[in-house]
């Protein structure tokens, strides 16, 4: 079904909107607030753009780090959040030593630097 | 709290008669200040009248917000905590009088001194101060951290405070776990991570007072000087290192991550005042490991925050997208972790 303009489109547009309409009207103590509803809102875009292909990328990151049955049952979206509270026990107890770790710290960057590119992409950039 | 009600003031208006032993109190002005997710901050300034300390006075009010953070102190004992520090010659604002009573404003709250100066981390950081004024107030920090540190348990008058049974660090990777389990979302890398300070934990040393929310934001500095150090509702018992780790962590320098201490200073300058006035040189070697454990309970604060917002019982966009620092500070947490793996000097 197209529905045009999309949620990044409609988003994008608020957006600029309230930076470029509302914010230099306002007085200072109105700043802050305005900011961070600019700053939620260009989130959610991002994150409107990307998440289907993220979720799958981080998957698939999963499913290859453990390459086993277990992770491969159930929907995408349950499967995430079971394969990462299994990542989440395995780091508590441990269970990674050599080259698991090696591996795994790798998952855990790719993870993180996935979820920077939507809530801080100018944070990742900074750190080269 | 909210003391724009008729009623609030007047019931704050005889507390403050009351306690100041005068015939009468006056609020002449009064203004909501800035910050404090769990507590409730307003300037007043008070007219008093027919007591020994009569004449205007410039106020402030601290009272418990709606929700507070399980690991916060009681008003009273946040009240006894600040008086002890004033009194050992901390630049706490001098707390005046306690009001556990609900009956009077609707809440448990104190009535301290007013200190001036801007709290701002942001404008802190970046502000153009010379250098040299910097690392004055890098130095004057370290030093009012030191004499904090002097207080040790046993300590008539903080018996409150409960001691830590096992070793610091060990203790807060139990805290660690157990509210990551009481949060619904899976947290591997902050696992990893508390895995990391459990391996790695260094041997106890001795407990001292430590504020425990010791960092640019939580002190007013009037024209480049230290004027007060605020905020202490997390005080405890802990390692020294909890205190200069939490300082000097990458998450709490504001962007000025050049100026380890705090995002106003060197590392050096902090160091030093804190030594003259210990008397102790700084395991300088093991403060890293107390940023790793800082920049993870932070962490764990945000998720907690974002989750108060979650829960339907505070909505907050500003609690919300204080979940959106985390991965931030799992990357700072990664780079830190592993320079400190390879013996590098992390900073």
């Amino acid at each position: 079904m197209l529905n045009a303009p999309d949620a990044v489109n409609l988003l994008t547009i608020a957006r600029e909107t309230l930076l470029k309409t509302i914010l230099p009207g306002l007085p200072e103590e109105k700043l802050y607030p305005v900011l961070m509803i600019a700053n939620a809102m260009a989130v959610a875009a991002r994150e409107a753009a990307n998440w289907e292909g993220a979720r799958n990328a981080e998957l698939a990151d999963l499913k290859a780090f453990y390459g086993d049955a277990e992770a491969a049952a159930g929907n995408p979206d349950e499967r995430l959040v079971a394969l990462n509270r299994r990542l989440a026990r395995d780091a508590r107890a441990g269970r990674f030593h050599g080259l698991a770790e090696t591996r795994f710290r790798a998952v855990l960057e790719r993870q993180v630097r996935a979820r920077l590119r939507v809530s801080n992409p100018k944070y990742l950039t900074s750190l080269g | 709290m909210d003391l724009t009600q008729v009623e609030t003031r007047r019931g704050l208006e005889s507390f403050v008669a009351r306690a100041a032993s005068a015939s009468s109190a006056h609020i002449i002005s009064m203004r909501r200040l800035g910050g404090g997710a769990v507590s409730e901050n307003w300037a007043l300034d008070v007219a008093i009248q027919g007591s020994r300390i009569a004449g205007e006075h410039a106020l402030v009010v601290r009272g418990d917000a709606r929700s507070r953070l399980a690991e916060s102190l009681t008003r009273a004992d946040e009240f006894a905590v600040q008086r002890m520090a004033f009194l050992e010659g901390v630049a706490a604002p001098e707390p005046l009088w306690l009001c556990e009573d609900t009956a009077e404003i609707g809440r448990p709250f104190y009535v301290m001194r007013r200190a001036t100066g801007v709290a701002d981390p942001r404008r802190l950081a970046r502000e153009d101060t010379p250098l040299a004024g910097r690392e004055a107030l890098a130095e004057r920090l370290g030093e009012e951290l030191a004499r904090l540190h002097s207080i040790a348990p046993p300590r008539a008058g903080l018996d409150f405070l409960p001691v830590p049974g096992c070793d610091v660090a060990l203790g807060r990777v139990a805290q660690f776990r157990e509210a990551l389990d009481a949060l619904q979302e899976p947290q591997p890398m902050l696992e990893w991570a508390i895995r990391w300070l459990e391996t790695n934990a260094p041997e106890p040393g001795p407990l001292v007072l430590c504020h425990r929310d010791y960092r640019t934001g939580n002190y007013l500095v009037d024209e480049g000087r230290l004027s007060a150090i605020l905020d202490w509702e997390f005080a405890g018992w802990s390692a020294p290192c909890e205190d200069i780790g939490w300082f000097c962590a990458r998450c709490w320098r504001f962007g000025a991550v050049e100026r380890e201490a705090g995002g106003i200073g060197s590392r050096a300058a902090f160091y030093n005042g804190y030594e003259r006035v210990s008397g102790r040189p700084i395991d300088a070697a093991r403060v890293p490991y107390w940023e790793a454990l800082a920049t993870v309970r932070w962490a764990i604060i945000a998720l907690q925050q974002a989750q108060r917002h979650l829960s339907g019982r505070e909505p907050s966009l500003e609690l919300a997208l204080t979940g959106r620092l985390v991965p931030e500070l799992e990357l700072d947490l990664l780079r830190h972790i592993e320079a400190i793996d390879k013996g590098a000097r992390p900073c």
